[in-house]
């Protein structure tokens, strides 16, 4: 699976054997899970150090970003997970870089259930 | 007819104990319950309304009635050539009085819950144990759970009483415990074509499916919202020593390796997962099982 996109579909499909309604539940469910885990997040990025619900919550969105295909959401949630004594500037930093990447991949799901209602 | 009036959980999780110790197979097969839900109702039911009621079946062998703490009311019976008007009784009985406040909330048959004692004695002492409060989806009080020895012993011994069933299946029955529903669906997507599936968002709903259900397989993910997944790996080979748990998680540190195997974690499916990697899973525990066998 390349990295190099922002969501490669390849893995998820040998699943969803391309039902688009399946698709578009595991899209949706996406969408609403990784916005409220980054929801949680931003409060506590402000605070030094990790902790657990920060690390929970990174965790997560690491799980399901890899499970979509958002390669480098889940690598940069993997770097937020292994936060331990960083200050808050850095992870004020991360999780900006986070919430871009995340726009960019919620873009992506929203172009691909367009083009699906174009075919 | 038997009415235990008041905290008919402890009563009735007492009976269930000493009729396990009593004997398995037939003697078991015979006695039915059916939970009334009227906790979810908030409305009680009136002991004298009983008496009346249920003239026809008062004098039946082994009819009982507990009144939960809860509100719930279980009905229990014994087999014979009447079970049958039993039920009806009871229904048609919760139909006359109920049926228009239960319909305002839930669907009609949604408000009864059939235990018959022999298939799922397993999901009727974890129903006391939850109205006991011993037992409840909160991890904190999960955690005390794990503390418990006589409770991991009871859970222990349903499986024991249960197990049966897995010799008679042709293909394993699955349980997955994972809290993201996008995961859960993934894996759904390729197991529950031919697979029976049970999903827990979990530990404590895990917990209680497994003595429940008795699964094959446990797919389960290490980060769950109330214990972690090692720790419910580590209850689960308490309970069942033939546990078969496959982790299926994100978490690749060299010591979540480490604690799975001392937790004797059969498996380990990292994220992204692939089919491949889920069929090499299911592949590698039928070898297992058909080893067992021979």
């Amino acid at each position: 699976m390349s990295s190099d996109l922002v969501v490669d579909l390849t893995n998820l499909r040998e699943f969803s054997q391309e039902r688009r309604d399946f698709e578009k539940f595991l899209f949706d469910e996406f969408i609403r899970s990784s916005t409220e885990l980054i929801k949680v997040l931003q409060p506590l990025a402000l605070k030094n150090g990790g902790c657990k619900e920060w690390c929970d919550n990174a965790h997560a969105l690491k799980g399901i970003s890899y499970n979509l295909g958002a390669m480098t959401l889940g690598e940069m949630s993997r770097t937020a997970e292994g936060v331990t004594s960083e200050t808050a500037d850095y992870k004020k930093d991360l999780l900006d870089s986070i919430m871009r990447e995340h726009q960019q991949v919620l873009a992506f799901l929203d172009a691909e259930m367009t083009s699906w209602n174009v075919d | 007819m038997d009415i235990v009036e008041d905290n008919g959980e402890d009563m009735l999780y007492a009976s269930l104990v000493v009729l396990q110790n009593q004997g398995t197979g037939k003697a078991l097969e015979n006695h039915n319950f059916l939970q009334c839900r009227f906790f979810q109702l908030n409305m009680k039911l009136e002991h004298d309304l009983l008496g009346v009621h249920f003239q026809s079946i008062t004098s039946s062998e082994g009819f009982k009635v507990y009144f939960c703490s809860d509100g719930d009311v279980i009905f229990q019976w014994i087999d014979g050539q009447d079970d049958s008007d039993h039920k009806n009784t009871i229904i048609n009985f919760i139909s006359e009085r109920f049926r228009k406040d239960i319909e305002a909330i839930m669907p009609f048959e949604d408000f009864f819950a059939e235990y018959n004692i022999f298939d799922n004695i397993g999901a009727l002492k974890a129903e006391c144990l939850k109205k006991q409060g011993k037992i409840t989806k909160n991890g904190r009080e999960l955690t005390r759970c794990l503390e418990n020895d006589r409770l991991v012993s009871t859970f222990s011994s349903t499986i024991q009483l249960i197990s049966m069933q897995r010799t008679m299946r042709v293909k394993p029955h699955i349980l997955i415990v994972e809290d993201q529903a996008f995961s859960q669906q993934m894996l759904l997507s390729v197991l529950e074509p031919e697979h029976t599936c049970h999903v827990a968002s979990s530990a404590g709903e895990g917990v209680l499916l497994y003595i429940e259900k008795c699964p094959d397989i446990v797919f389960l993910d290490i980060g769950l919202p109330d214990i972690s997944g090692h720790s419910f790996a580590k209850l689960l080979k308490a309970i069942d020593p033939n546990v078969y748990v496959v982790l299926v998680t994100a978490k690749n540190f060299a010591s979540d390796v480490q604690t799975a195997k001392e937790n004797d974690v059969k498996g380990y499916i990292p994220k992204p997962f692939t089919k491949d990697a889920i069929f090499e899973t299911l592949d590698k525990f039928n070898q297992n099982k058909r080893k067992r066998a021979s």
